[in-house]
């Protein structure tokens, strides 16, 4: 049931905000920024932030010279900072109708949550923000803004977005590195149910454009147990059929398929340095964001 | 393989279920919407087939499971002792029926254990080896199988009314077909039936028994695999006994005088003298009495001079060696002139009869009203002098009477077919011309009824002339025609005397209205009635009447004793009743094996238990087999149902 406007808020998580919101969420790689921020640079400039001492070769500008080291050691060296700045951060979000799966609350609700809370926090660090609605037709963009309303207009576009249409993320991801000019922040948010190829494909791409790029694949509790008894009629919510079997004689093949899938896509992602996430349903989002928070600071540090 | 509850087979079709059920939930699916279809095509197109297999194996397991069951609950027999059997071919019962009545308690060896306590140790070694069978008991009194939780109880003092001494007969025929149709009732499996008796022949029950033998038969036959019956021999060589028995009491106004007969078994060394013990009412006098051969006869008197009009006695034998046939009980009561009641359709009869029973004090004996002879007024009286026809309710009134200690007279009817007495008939009327009438030719003139008087002078039968005559075809004749037919016969039936006439006093008839031998001998039948004791109120120690009696006190042993169990005399609704040991059980005749065997020629041979050789049952039941199969396929059920170590793995890590 979509929610009323004014309750939109509540898709942000107080209690993830409560938690993170005193340390930044860095990013893995240098990123191209416009202002000023807390990721690493892939230039050098004026920052509080010391990073080497380099003999000076003529033709250089003479301003970043050190002049105390010339005075005690008559050598020229130049003394060079590392620049900070802030990153871009694409908040991707999967509306097929397989995200509409779930009990108590589906896929695509957990993930508008997730989203939102991201959204807010990398505003709240000064990052620039921006959401690719991920659909069959009808896909919305908002461009990356560092403007506090941005959060407002996010939520304005999550609040009413439905679960339907088959999915069109591979195609969508492939857009998405194209279009992003500078590197940044690609956050991906999906149960990621396509082919694998694919999807090793996209992430290549999107790394091949030196975005820093996060997975986090939605699962619900039942398909993780596939804990059935009878024999059921599972109807496919992308309208590919259905198929009736007795879920007892294909369980084991099933979670076996289902965690290569997934082993396959984190293998991919740890190949090329992108995170992966595999989250339940069940779990809150405080505790979702506590362990990418955590993953984060591992790899920054 | 046969069954002992084939019924239950039915249930075989239960096996089914799990496969119906199967199947309807298959058409009963229900529909989910979901996400993840692809990796369900995926896992449906690799599903193992070992996933299909274990499928349909658990399938099987449960049918197989409840068809076990079925076959626990048909209880499954195979040909003898086999691995299936899975027990030491212990009998599921083992069946002791105990003859109880009093000639068991006679001294079977030289220990001086009756037959009864030995028949208890016989079976008491008998079902050592099994300990884990049931132990049933029925004994000949009762009747009623009961079972015991340990064999010690049979000689326990608390189970005594079930084992203990009796001074009842037994009906061992009616006791062991009542065995055998409860275990059959009871589906019974395996089981060893002992018989311990000492195969008196009286107590089989002669041809009376014939229908229950060929019920015995039957079921024997039918149970020949699973059941064995054998006969603990019992019936050795006796030690010495000594018993008596009472043949008649005389009772005069002041005086009982019993008439006994002591009788000595094995005399190889004849006792010379017995002790015995004389009661009136308590009050006890001992005698010895000489004895010289196997049957002394001997008679005695108890005087009743200043003893109360109704009281009781006793004679006992202090030196026998069977407590049960050493003592007689008898009650008296105060002895009234005897009372004659006439009953005859035709007035002339009547009248010549009633005047012929006069009495003592000149009272001529009353007119009997067929309406008003019901069981109350056949009691009170002593003698009745019927003629004629009667009906049928009538003719059973006196059957009664005649039972309970009676004397009847009857004169022939004037057809056979009007009298239906059913212990009496009689032949075709016969007649006669004045000149060829029949005469009396001999008769018994020194005793009974008819004999001379006290001068010597004869009754003067010889000068009786019959036209007519319907002769009796029952009873001993005490007067015979010239053609060697009976005149006058007597026989007894039951307690009481039946006298027959074959003429009637009708002058067209016989000279019999004449008086000179209708009266003296009517009258002299109505002295011996009145010198008979009245034993109406006597019964017999374990018969259906005294398995009735629930209110009595024991009068000359006080709570020791009980009136289906124990001879004695007793007080029950308020009157004195001597209860006495069956005559019958002091028959020797034995019912052998042979005879035994040839009432069931269906059945397999009976034989005598013989300790050497046990049983070995040509069936025994595997239902505990199946049983463990039917674990053995739940459990194998059970564990293909577990899912796999490494399923629960991924679950986890998730």
């Amino acid at each position: 049931m979509p929610r009323r406007r004014n309750s939109y808020f509540s898709y942000l998580d107080q209690e993830s905000l409560s938690r993170i919101s005193g340390e930044p969420l860095l990013s893995k790689f240098s990123m191209e920024g416009s202002v000023s921020g807390h990721h690493r640079s892939p230039h050098k400039g004026a920052s509080v932030e010391f990073s080497e001492y380099r003999e000076y070769t003529p033709g250089e500008d003479p301003k970043r010279m050190d002049w105390k080291v010339f005075g005690r050691s008559d050598r020229y060296y130049l003394k060079e900072f590392e620049a900070e700045t802030n990153l871009r951060c694409h908040l991707a979000i999967d509306c097929s109708a397989s995200m509409s799966f779930g009990e108590p609350v589906n896929k695509l609700e957990y993930a508008k949550k997730l989203t939102a809370t991201l959204a807010y926090i990398y505003l709240g660090q000064g990052d620039a923000v921006g959401l690719h609605t991920i659909q069959n037709k009808n896909q919305k963009i908002i461009p990356t803004k560092r403007n506090p309303a941005q959060v407002q207009e996010i939520l304005e576009v999550l609040g009413p977005l439905k679960a339907k249409g088959k999915t069109n993320l591979i195609q969508s991801l492939h857009e998405i590195a194209e279009s992003s000019k500078m590197r940044g922040l690609i956050v991906v948010i999906s149960d990621f149910f396509e082919e694998i190829d694919p999807i090793k494909h996209a992430i290549t791409h999107l790394r091949d454009r030196k975005h820093d790029v996060v997975l986090f694949q939605l699962l619900d509790k039942q398909e993780i147990e596939f804990s059935f008894e009878r024999p059921t009629r599972f109807i496919d919510l992308e309208g590919e059929g259905s198929i009736i079997t007795e879920p007892t004689l294909i369980r084991d093949e099933y979670l076996k398929r289902m965690e290569e899938h997934s082993m396959a896509i984190n293998e991919h992602c740890l190949e090329c340095e992108a995170s992966f996430n595999r989250v339940s349903t069940v779990q809150s989002i405080s505790e979702t964001l506590n362990s990418f928070s955590s993953h984060r600071r591992e790899i920054t540090s | 393989m046969s069954f002992l509850q084939p019924i239950a087979l039915w249930g075989l079709l239960l096996a089914l279920t799990p496969l119906i059920i199967h199947l309807l939930n298959l058409l009963r699916h229900r529909s989910k919407p979901w996400a993840a279809t692809r990796f369900l095509l995926q896992a449906r197109k690799s599903s193992s087939r070992i996933s299909k297999i274990k499928r349909w194996l658990t399938l099987l397991m449960r049918m197989i499971a409840l068809a076990c069951l079925c076959f626990v609950i048909a209880r499954p027999m195979i040909g003898g002792h086999s691995f299936f059997s899975l027990s030491s071919n212990s009998p599921e019962m083992l069946v002791l029926i105990l003859d109880r009545s009093a000639s068991m308690d006679t001294g079977a060896n030289s220990n001086l254990k009756s037959k009864r306590e030995r028949a208890l140790e016989i079976f008491e070694q008998f079902v050592e080896p099994w300990p884990e069978s049931k132990i049933a008991l029925i004994e000949s009194v009762y009747e009623e199988p009961f079972f015991l939780s340990e064999i010690q109880a049979l000689t326990d003092s608390n189970f005594e009314d079930f084992t203990g001494q009796t001074d009842t007969s037994s009906s061992l025929a009616r006791t062991l077909l009542k065995t055998l149709e409860w275990m059959k009732k009871t589906q019974v499996g395996p089981a060893e039936i002992l018989l311990a008796s000492d195969m008196q022949r009286s107590n089989w029950g002669g041809n009376k028994s014939s229908n229950q033998f060929s019920r015995i038969d039957k079921i024997l036959k039918q149970k020949k695999d699973l059941w064995t019956l054998k006969i603990i021999p019992l019936n050795s060589k006796s030690s010495y006994n000594i018993s008596l028995r009472v043949n008649k009491i005389a009772r005069t106004k002041e005086s009982i005088k019993p008439s006994l007969t002591l009788k000595q078994s094995k005399p190889t060394n004849p006792l010379n003298s017995v002790d015995i013990q004389k009661s009136l009412n308590g009050e006890s006098e001992n005698l010895n009495l000489k004895i010289s051969s196997n049957y002394t006869k001997w008679h005695t008197t108890f005087s009743l001079k200043k003893q109360p009009e109704e009281g009781w006695g006793s004679i006992k034998l202090n030196s026998s060696f069977n407590k049960s046939d050493d003592h007689y009980y008898f009650t008296y009561r105060k002895n009234s002139i005897p009372q004659v009641g006439v009953l005859s359709l035709d007035p002339v009869i009547e009248n010549v009869l009633r005047s012929a029973a006069q009495n003592s004090d000149g009272k001529i004996a009353e007119p009997l009203i067929l309406e008003n002879l019901d069981n109350q007024n056949t009691t009170q009286r002593r003698m009745v002098i019927q003629q004629g026809a009667i009906a049928k309710a009538v003719s059973e009134s006196l059957d009664k009477f005649v039972k309970q200690g009676g004397t009847l007279v009857l004169f022939p009817p004037e057809n056979k077919n009007l009298n239906n007495y059913p212990f009496l008939s009689w032949q075709e009327l016969e007649e006669r011309n004045q000149d060829q009438a029949f005469t009396i030719q001999s008769w018994s003139k020194q005793d009974g009824v008819l004999k001379n008087f006290a001068d010597g002078a004869s009754i003067g039968l010889d000068y009786l002339s019959v036209l007519k005559r319907m002769v009796p075809n029952q009873g001993e004749a005490l007067a015979y025609y010239g053609d060697g037919k009976a005149f006058l016969s007597k026989f007894t039936h039951g307690n009481g005397l039946v006298y027959a006439f074959s003429t009637l006093p009708l002058d067209s008839w016989s000279t019999l209205k004449d008086g000179y031998i209708l009266v003296p001998s009517i009258q002299r039948i109505m002295l011996e009635s009145s010198s008979v004791m009245d034993s109406s109120n006597d019964l017999i120690c374990g018969s259906e009447e005294t398995k009735n009696i629930f209110e009595y006190s024991c009068i000359d042993l006080p709570e020791q004793k009980k009136p289906t169990l124990h001879a004695g005399v007793y007080k029950i609704n308020g009157k004195l009743t001597a209860i006495n040991r069956p005559l019958e059980e002091l028959d020797k005749e034995i019912f052998t094996l042979s005879d035994l065997n040839s009432k069931l020629p269906n059945s397999p041979t009976l034989e005598e238990l013989n300790e050497s050789k046990r049983s070995t049952f040509k069936r025994s039941e595997i239902w505990t087999s199946f049983l463990y199969l039917c674990l053995a396929f739940l459990l194998g059920e059970s564990l293909l149902g577990i899912p796999r170590q490494s399923n629960r793995k991924q679950m986890k890590n998730v």
